[in-house]
Protein backbone atom coordinates (compact mmCIF):
# COMPACT_ATOMS: atom_id res chain seq x y z
CA UNK A 1 0.00 0.00 0.00
CA UNK A 2 2.68 2.27 0.50
CA UNK A 3 4.11 1.36 -2.84
CA UNK A 4 0.96 1.95 -4.36
CA UNK A 5 0.89 5.68 -2.30
CA UNK A 6 4.44 6.74 -3.30
CA UNK A 7 3.84 6.08 -7.22
CA UNK A 8 0.52 8.35 -6.69
CA UNK A 9 2.51 11.01 -5.28
CA UNK A 10 5.06 10.73 -7.75
CA UNK A 11 1.97 10.33 -10.64
CA UNK A 12 0.80 14.02 -9.36
CA UNK A 13 4.39 15.67 -8.93
CA UNK A 14 5.31 14.75 -12.51
CA UNK A 15 8.92 14.93 -11.74
CA UNK A 16 11.35 13.30 -9.26
CA UNK A 17 13.46 15.71 -7.28
CA UNK A 18 15.23 15.37 -4.27
CA UNK A 19 12.93 17.43 -2.32
CA UNK A 20 9.98 15.74 -3.98
CA UNK A 21 10.64 12.91 -2.54
CA UNK A 22 11.63 13.75 1.04
CA UNK A 23 8.53 15.42 1.11
CA UNK A 24 6.70 12.21 -0.09
CA UNK A 25 8.50 10.11 1.92
CA UNK A 26 7.16 12.12 5.20
CA UNK A 27 3.35 12.51 3.81
CA UNK A 28 3.47 8.46 3.30
CA UNK A 29 4.50 7.75 6.46
CA UNK A 30 2.01 10.05 8.15
CA UNK A 31 -0.92 8.62 5.77
CA UNK A 32 -0.28 4.74 6.67
CA UNK A 33 0.66 4.86 10.21
CA UNK A 34 -3.06 6.75 9.88
CA UNK A 35 -4.42 4.06 7.87
CA UNK A 36 -3.03 1.06 9.88
CA UNK A 37 -4.80 2.76 12.93
CA UNK A 38 -8.39 3.49 11.34
CA UNK A 39 -7.58 -0.62 10.30
CA UNK A 40 -7.91 0.48 6.10
CA UNK A 41 -4.36 -0.75 5.95
CA UNK A 42 -3.54 -4.18 6.61
CA UNK A 43 0.26 -5.24 5.64
CA UNK A 44 -0.35 -8.85 6.19
CA UNK A 45 -2.81 -8.46 3.32
CA UNK A 46 -0.19 -6.92 0.98
CA UNK A 47 1.58 -10.24 0.64
CA UNK A 48 -1.42 -11.64 -0.71
CA UNK A 49 -2.95 -8.36 -2.92
CA UNK A 50 0.85 -8.84 -4.87
CA UNK A 51 0.21 -12.68 -5.56
CA UNK A 52 -3.14 -11.59 -7.64
CA UNK A 53 -1.41 -8.89 -9.81
CA UNK A 54 -1.38 -11.22 -12.78
CA UNK A 55 -4.59 -12.35 -12.69
CA UNK A 56 -5.88 -8.42 -11.89
CA UNK A 57 -4.45 -7.69 -15.27
CA UNK A 58 -6.41 -10.05 -17.47
CA UNK A 59 -8.92 -9.13 -15.39
CA UNK A 60 -8.65 -5.45 -16.58
CA UNK A 61 -8.08 -6.50 -20.14
CA UNK A 62 -10.54 -8.94 -20.39
CA UNK A 63 -13.26 -6.30 -19.03
CA UNK A 64 -12.49 -3.55 -21.38
CA UNK A 65 -12.42 -6.44 -24.53
CA UNK A 66 -16.32 -7.05 -22.65
CA UNK A 67 -17.13 -3.14 -23.04
CA UNK A 68 -16.32 -3.30 -26.41
CA UNK A 69 -18.21 -5.84 -27.57
CA UNK A 70 -21.18 -4.50 -25.66
CA UNK A 71 -21.01 -0.84 -26.90
CA UNK A 72 -20.69 -2.05 -30.30
CA UNK A 73 -23.83 -4.27 -29.56
CA UNK A 74 -25.78 -1.37 -27.72
CA UNK A 75 -24.99 1.25 -30.70
CA UNK A 76 -25.96 -1.07 -33.21
CA UNK A 77 -29.60 -1.59 -30.96
CA UNK A 78 -29.78 2.43 -30.38
CA UNK A 79 -29.55 2.67 -34.70
CA UNK A 80 -31.81 0.07 -35.47
CA UNK A 81 -35.01 1.52 -36.34
CA UNK A 82 -37.27 0.24 -34.18
CA UNK A 83 -35.13 0.21 -30.61
CA UNK A 84 -38.23 -0.29 -28.65
CA UNK A 85 -39.30 -3.56 -30.01
CA UNK A 86 -36.26 -4.76 -30.59
CA UNK A 87 -35.40 -4.61 -26.95
CA UNK A 88 -37.40 -6.88 -24.33
CA UNK A 89 -36.06 -6.20 -20.96
CA UNK A 90 -36.09 -8.35 -18.09
CA UNK A 91 -35.17 -8.35 -14.39
CA UNK A 92 -33.35 -11.35 -13.06
CA UNK A 93 -31.65 -12.66 -10.02
CA UNK A 94 -27.93 -13.60 -10.44
CA UNK A 95 -26.62 -16.17 -8.37
CA UNK A 96 -22.50 -16.16 -8.02
CA UNK A 97 -19.99 -18.36 -6.41
CA UNK A 98 -18.11 -15.60 -5.32
CA UNK A 99 -17.95 -15.15 -1.92
CA UNK A 100 -15.44 -12.23 -0.75
CA UNK A 101 -17.12 -8.10 -0.81
CA UNK A 102 -14.73 -7.00 -2.89
CA UNK A 103 -15.08 -9.43 -5.05
CA UNK A 104 -19.24 -9.27 -5.83
CA UNK A 105 -18.18 -5.49 -5.76
CA UNK A 106 -16.14 -5.88 -8.86
CA UNK A 107 -18.29 -8.40 -10.50
CA UNK A 108 -21.52 -5.82 -9.79
CA UNK A 109 -19.37 -3.24 -11.36
CA UNK A 110 -18.35 -5.04 -14.06
CA UNK A 111 -21.85 -5.82 -14.78
CA UNK A 112 -23.02 -2.32 -14.77
CA UNK A 113 -20.05 -1.32 -17.01
CA UNK A 114 -20.55 -3.88 -19.88
CA UNK A 115 -23.71 -2.79 -21.43
CA UNK A 116 -26.78 -3.94 -21.89
CA UNK A 117 -26.61 -5.03 -18.23
CA UNK A 118 -27.29 -3.13 -15.11
CA UNK A 119 -26.76 -4.08 -11.27
CA UNK A 120 -29.72 -3.19 -9.32
CA UNK A 121 -28.85 -4.69 -6.06
CA UNK A 122 -26.43 -6.89 -4.35
CA UNK A 123 -27.30 -9.28 -1.85
CA UNK A 124 -24.87 -12.27 -0.43
CA UNK A 125 -24.38 -14.57 -2.76
CA UNK A 126 -26.42 -12.87 -5.61
CA UNK A 127 -26.91 -9.79 -7.94
CA UNK A 128 -30.15 -8.34 -9.05
CA UNK A 129 -29.53 -7.37 -12.85
CA UNK A 130 -31.76 -5.77 -15.70
CA UNK A 131 -30.53 -6.60 -18.65
CA UNK A 132 -32.19 -5.13 -21.89
CA UNK A 133 -32.26 -8.64 -24.28
CA UNK A 134 -31.73 -11.49 -24.69
CA UNK A 135 -27.64 -11.14 -26.02
CA UNK A 136 -27.35 -9.40 -22.76
CA UNK A 137 -28.90 -11.60 -20.99
CA UNK A 138 -26.73 -14.84 -22.56
CA UNK A 139 -23.64 -12.72 -22.17
CA UNK A 140 -24.42 -12.71 -18.11
CA UNK A 141 -25.22 -16.30 -17.78
CA UNK A 142 -21.81 -17.72 -18.79
CA UNK A 143 -19.41 -14.34 -18.49
CA UNK A 144 -15.97 -14.98 -18.23
CA UNK A 145 -15.75 -11.87 -16.14
CA UNK A 146 -16.78 -13.79 -13.16
CA UNK A 147 -14.58 -16.36 -13.66
CA UNK A 148 -11.94 -13.91 -14.06
CA UNK A 149 -12.53 -12.39 -10.57
CA UNK A 150 -13.04 -16.28 -8.97
CA UNK A 151 -9.78 -17.24 -10.41
CA UNK A 152 -8.04 -13.55 -8.66
CA UNK A 153 -10.02 -14.14 -5.61
CA UNK A 154 -8.54 -17.82 -5.26
CA UNK A 155 -5.20 -17.28 -4.58
CA UNK B 1 5.88 10.99 -35.54
CA UNK B 2 4.64 14.42 -34.66
CA UNK B 3 1.96 13.83 -37.61
CA UNK B 4 1.43 10.25 -36.37
CA UNK B 5 0.41 11.47 -33.37
CA UNK B 6 -1.77 14.30 -34.11
CA UNK B 7 -3.76 11.31 -36.03
CA UNK B 8 -3.82 9.35 -33.74
CA UNK B 9 -5.25 11.54 -31.09
CA UNK B 10 -8.03 12.70 -33.63
CA UNK B 11 -9.08 9.49 -34.37
CA UNK B 12 -9.78 8.52 -31.09
CA UNK B 13 -11.32 11.44 -30.00
CA UNK B 14 -13.65 11.62 -33.04
CA UNK B 15 -14.29 7.81 -32.07
CA UNK B 16 -15.67 9.00 -28.37
CA UNK B 17 -17.44 11.49 -29.52
CA UNK B 18 -19.27 9.16 -32.44
CA UNK B 19 -20.32 7.64 -29.25
CA UNK B 20 -21.14 9.92 -27.41
CA UNK B 21 -23.49 11.47 -29.96
CA UNK B 22 -25.10 8.22 -29.95
CA UNK B 23 -25.81 7.51 -26.30
CA UNK B 24 -27.44 11.14 -25.88
CA UNK B 25 -29.48 9.85 -29.57
CA UNK B 26 -30.32 6.27 -27.56
CA UNK B 27 -31.68 8.52 -24.34
CA UNK B 28 -34.47 10.31 -26.93
CA UNK B 29 -35.19 6.67 -28.70
CA UNK B 30 -35.50 4.41 -25.59
CA UNK B 31 -38.86 5.42 -23.44
CA UNK B 32 -38.07 3.87 -20.26
CA UNK B 33 -36.13 5.00 -17.35
CA UNK B 34 -34.12 1.47 -16.98
CA UNK B 35 -33.84 1.46 -21.13
CA UNK B 36 -32.40 5.06 -20.67
CA UNK B 37 -29.98 4.36 -18.40
CA UNK B 38 -28.06 1.71 -20.46
CA UNK B 39 -27.58 4.30 -23.55
CA UNK B 40 -26.53 7.39 -20.69
CA UNK B 41 -24.08 6.16 -18.83
CA UNK B 42 -22.70 3.02 -19.70
CA UNK B 43 -21.66 4.12 -23.70
CA UNK B 44 -20.09 6.70 -21.62
CA UNK B 45 -17.62 4.31 -20.31
CA UNK B 46 -16.26 3.55 -23.44
CA UNK B 47 -16.61 6.62 -24.94
CA UNK B 48 -15.03 8.45 -22.02
CA UNK B 49 -11.77 5.73 -22.14
CA UNK B 50 -11.46 6.33 -26.05
CA UNK B 51 -11.61 10.51 -25.51
CA UNK B 52 -8.93 10.10 -22.16
CA UNK B 53 -6.65 7.93 -25.01
CA UNK B 54 -6.93 10.35 -27.41
CA UNK B 55 -5.93 13.05 -25.04
CA UNK B 56 -2.94 10.89 -23.82
CA UNK B 57 -1.65 10.90 -27.55
CA UNK B 58 -2.13 14.52 -27.89
CA UNK B 59 -0.28 15.28 -25.01
CA UNK B 60 2.52 13.38 -25.23
CA UNK B 61 3.58 14.35 -21.67
CA UNK B 62 4.44 11.23 -19.54
CA UNK B 63 2.82 13.13 -16.21
CA UNK B 64 -0.54 13.65 -18.11
CA UNK B 65 -0.32 10.62 -19.47
CA UNK B 66 -0.59 9.30 -16.20
CA UNK B 67 -3.09 11.73 -14.87
CA UNK B 68 -5.21 10.88 -17.86
CA UNK B 69 -4.99 7.15 -16.81
CA UNK B 70 -5.89 8.22 -12.86
CA UNK B 71 -8.99 10.33 -14.63
CA UNK B 72 -10.31 6.93 -16.93
CA UNK B 73 -10.01 4.65 -14.04
CA UNK B 74 -12.05 7.30 -11.58
CA UNK B 75 -14.65 7.17 -14.20
CA UNK B 76 -15.15 3.58 -14.95
CA UNK B 77 -15.16 3.02 -10.87
CA UNK B 78 -17.67 5.60 -10.22
CA UNK B 79 -19.91 5.90 -13.66
CA UNK B 80 -21.53 2.43 -12.92
CA UNK B 81 -22.50 3.63 -9.07
CA UNK B 82 -24.02 6.07 -9.81
CA UNK B 83 -26.45 3.99 -12.64
CA UNK B 84 -27.05 1.53 -10.01
CA UNK B 85 -28.63 4.00 -7.63
CA UNK B 86 -30.40 5.58 -10.06
CA UNK B 87 -31.51 1.73 -11.01
CA UNK B 88 -32.06 0.70 -7.47
CA UNK B 89 -34.53 3.81 -6.86
CA UNK B 90 -36.66 3.23 -10.08
CA UNK B 91 -36.90 -1.05 -8.65
CA UNK B 92 -37.74 0.04 -5.51
CA UNK B 93 -40.24 3.05 -5.45
CA UNK B 94 -42.44 2.09 -9.06
CA UNK B 95 -45.07 0.06 -7.63
CA UNK B 96 -46.08 -0.95 -11.79
CA UNK B 97 -42.64 -2.24 -12.97
CA UNK B 98 -44.43 -5.32 -14.21
CA UNK B 99 -45.68 -2.84 -17.21
CA UNK B 100 -42.49 -2.55 -18.46
CA UNK B 101 -39.94 -5.59 -18.13
CA UNK B 102 -40.03 -8.99 -17.30
CA UNK B 103 -39.41 -9.63 -13.48
CA UNK B 104 -37.55 -12.95 -12.69
CA UNK B 105 -37.68 -13.05 -9.10
CA UNK B 106 -39.16 -10.03 -7.07
CA UNK B 107 -36.48 -8.58 -5.26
Amino acid sequence: MPVLLFILWLMFNERITIDVLIAGIIIIALVSIAMKMVGLWNPSKDVQAISRIPSAIGFVLRLVYEVFKANIHMIMLVLSPNPNERIRPKILRHYSNIKSDGGLVALANSITLTPGTVTVDVGDDYVYVHAIDEYAEEGLKDSVIEKKIERMEGN
Amino acid sequence: MELFRLIAGTVFILAGLFIFGIATLGLFRFHYVLNRVHVAAKCDSLASLLVCVGLMFLSGNPGAILKLFLVVVLIWLSNPVASHLVCKIEVETNENITDECEVEDAL
